[in-house]
């Protein structure tokens, strides 16, 4: 019933999926309340999220922008948008990879330095969702790259995004030697 | 010639009306004049279609494919170009005489092609078409993968001394064979990809998309699902609105947090009343996909009331007396399993909508979906000529292309 079970079963984490504390379902600010608190913690720097649109319907990406704009306010918890996939920790990339779209996921993806961690936000990322079948669609993130936290729904609503974030900024805070979370 | 009718969403003139098969020397004609206007063209494995506008409404019109082909309209009508280009890579017909004859869709990446053929080849090239951009000048590349929350399309941008003097995109890259998936299914089961060609305008499209499923099928909707999709249609509308608001405040670095508060507002209370933040799959063909929640009413007109602003506020105001007056009855109305063409239209935030389908015993034949896009991305090389490169975050805030609608 709670999102977090949901949750727990589309979250993956590669290092060893770190589990990841349960998130109510909570007003947006009492949310980025804990998220803020979590934030205040070390965990180095804070991640760098390069968005791929792979034939997003651009529903995911509103619920991305909800989660950006000041209700959710993302930036003080650590993640934040780059342009460039160089600069980026973390490829989030929406839809379900388009044919025409491969080439492109994969450049990016190779320009990125380490950890290259990958999101695949929503049911169309997760697997190809409704657009399973097409000749045109890889069918989800996972056909191209190795990806370390899927996160479901048509589209997910921005405070799973976040959840799925937040576990990705534990997991990877816990990757780093002599840096803990807790 | 088929029966026809047009269905709106709000009643204009046109209804009853038929579309006319042209014979080869009548589309040609019409190619070479200047009006009507084009809305759309597409095709089939046989035939291509053209949306014409008129004074008092819409024409639809048709020729079958001739040797492969059929005059273009594009010398008259540049807009066209687009649709012939896509209209070529998803069934193989030639525009004759076309502006433009790059590839658009097909990059070459697909296993057969054209994909929607009736007897498709080996993949096409997979070259990036030539730009056209002058040799002299400095080109900036951009895309497909554009950074920020954007959609992915190329745009090459021709410069001289930070001045713009040639813009060209190239899209295709969220093409996801809407068309070719939705074929086969009943409108119920098409239904969900309709949902999913512009999800910001979910509701627009879908009422385009169910309209012309009731009027394939000559049913008319219960005033209570009528009424429930203005409603929806009406959220909508506002919500695309403040977000527009927020994308060009964060495109000149101020964001303005009191959109984006009103856009969270109304959509939990989207949520609550409807069981979706964005209203995704609540419009479905034969009504709405369940009525409105308990409390529903009140939690709308709550939300409408916090939101409401000098600028917003006739549109508030009507949709807040709507919810109020909600006629009673029922939701939905199964559609019968038959034969039928039809035409749907819904005035969405972003422009018209029209979708198209013709039935062949309760499953899509044919289909098309028309997303504002279509008129909407040219705008960008207008707004941008003689501009400076700097204005492009700005102008792209302003008009808020969808890739995904065109790329279909
Ligand atoms: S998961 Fe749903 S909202 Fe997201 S891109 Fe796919 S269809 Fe659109």
């Amino acid at each position: 019933m709670t999102p977090w079970r949901t949750l727990a079963r589309t979250v993956l984490a590669r290092p060893a999926a770190a589990p990841v504390p349960p998130v109510d379902r909570e007003t947006a600010s009492s949310l980025a309340g804990r998220l803020e608190a979590g934030a205040q913690t070390p965990l180095g720097r804070s991640l760098a999220v390069l968005h791929i649109d792979a034939g997003s319907c651009g529903g995911c990406e509103v619920e991305l922008r909800s989660l950006r704009r000041a209700v959710y306010d993302l930036e003080r918890f650590g993640v934040c948008f780059v342009a460039s996939p160089r600069h980026a920790d973390v490829l989030l990339a929406t839809g379900p990879v388009t044919r025409n779209l491969v080439e492109a996921l994969e450049l990016a993806h190779a320009a990125m330095p380490d950890p290259k961690l990958v999101v695949a936000l929503g049911d169309c990322a997760v697997d190809g969702g409704v657009f399973k079948g097409s000749y045109a669609i890889a069918g989800g993130v996972g056909t191209t790259l190795p990806v370390d936290l899927l996160i479901s729904g048509c589209p997910p609503a921005p405070e799973r995004i976040l959840a799925g974030l937040r576990a990705l900024l534990e997991a990877n805070a816990r990757s780093r030697p002599g840096i803990s979370s807790r | 010639m088929t029966a026809f009718s047009i269905v709106e969403d709000r009643p204009i003139d046109g209804s009853g009306s038929q579309r006319q098969a042209l014979t080869r020397d009548d589309w040609a004609q019409m190619a070479r004049e200047l009006s009507p206007p084009l809305v759309a063209l597409w095709g089939d494995t046989r035939t291509v279609y053209a949306l014409l506008r008129q004074p008092d409404g819409v024409r639809l019109v048709s020729t079958f494919v001739e040797d492969g082909g059929y005059p273009a309209l594009s010398p008259a009508r540049p807009i066209a170009a687009w649709f012939e280009r896509m209209v070529h890579d998803l069934w193989g017909h030639t525009a004759v005489g076309a502006t433009d004859q790059r590839a658009w869709l097909d990059h070459g990446r697909w296993g057969h092609s054209p994909p929607m053929a009736m007897r498709p080849g080996p993949p096409a090239t997979a070259e990036p078409p030539e730009f056209g951009i002058a040799e002299d000048l400095d080109q900036i590349l951009l895309g497909p993968v554009r950074g920020g929350i954007e959609p992915a399309a190329h745009l090459r941008l021709g410069v001289r001394g930070g001045t713009v003097e040639q813009l060209e995109a190239w899209l295709g890259y969220t093409h996801r064979g809407v068309l070719a998936l939705m074929q086969g299914k009943s409108p119920r089961a098409a239904a969900r990809f309709a949902a999913r060609l512009v999800g910001e305008t979910t509701v627009a499209h879908s009422t385009a998309f169910a309209s012309a499923a009731e009027a394939a099928l000559a049913c008319d909707i219960p005033p209570r699902a009528l009424a429930l999709r203005q409603v929806m249609g009406g959220l909508e509308q506002i919500l695309w609105r403040l977000d527009l608001a927020s994308a060009v405040a964060e495109a000149a670095d101020q964001p303005s947090s009191l959109a984006a508060r009103n856009a969270e507002a109304l959509r939990a209370a989207a949520n609550l009343a409807f069981g979706h933040r964005l209203m995704m799959d609540c419009v479905v063909p034969g009504g709405v996909a369940a009525d409105i929640a308990p409390g529903g009413v009140e939690t709308i007109g709550r939300a409408l009331r916090q939101v409401a602003s000098p600028e917003t506020n006739p549109d508030v105001r009507r949709l807040e007396a709507a919810v109020m007056a909600l006629p009673e009855g029922e939701v939905f109305a199964p559609l019968p399993v038959a034969s039928g063409e039809g035409l749907g239209h819904a005035s969405g935030p972003a422009g018209d909508i029209w979708h198209w389908m013709s039935l062949d015993h309760g499953q899509i034949a044919s289909v098309f979906m028309c997303d504002p896009g279509w008129v909407r991305w040219p705008l960008l090389k207008a707004r941008m000529a003689g501009g400076q490169v700097d204005d492009l975050s700005h102008v792209l805030a302003t008009l808020r292309l969808s890739s995904s609608g065109v790329d279909l």
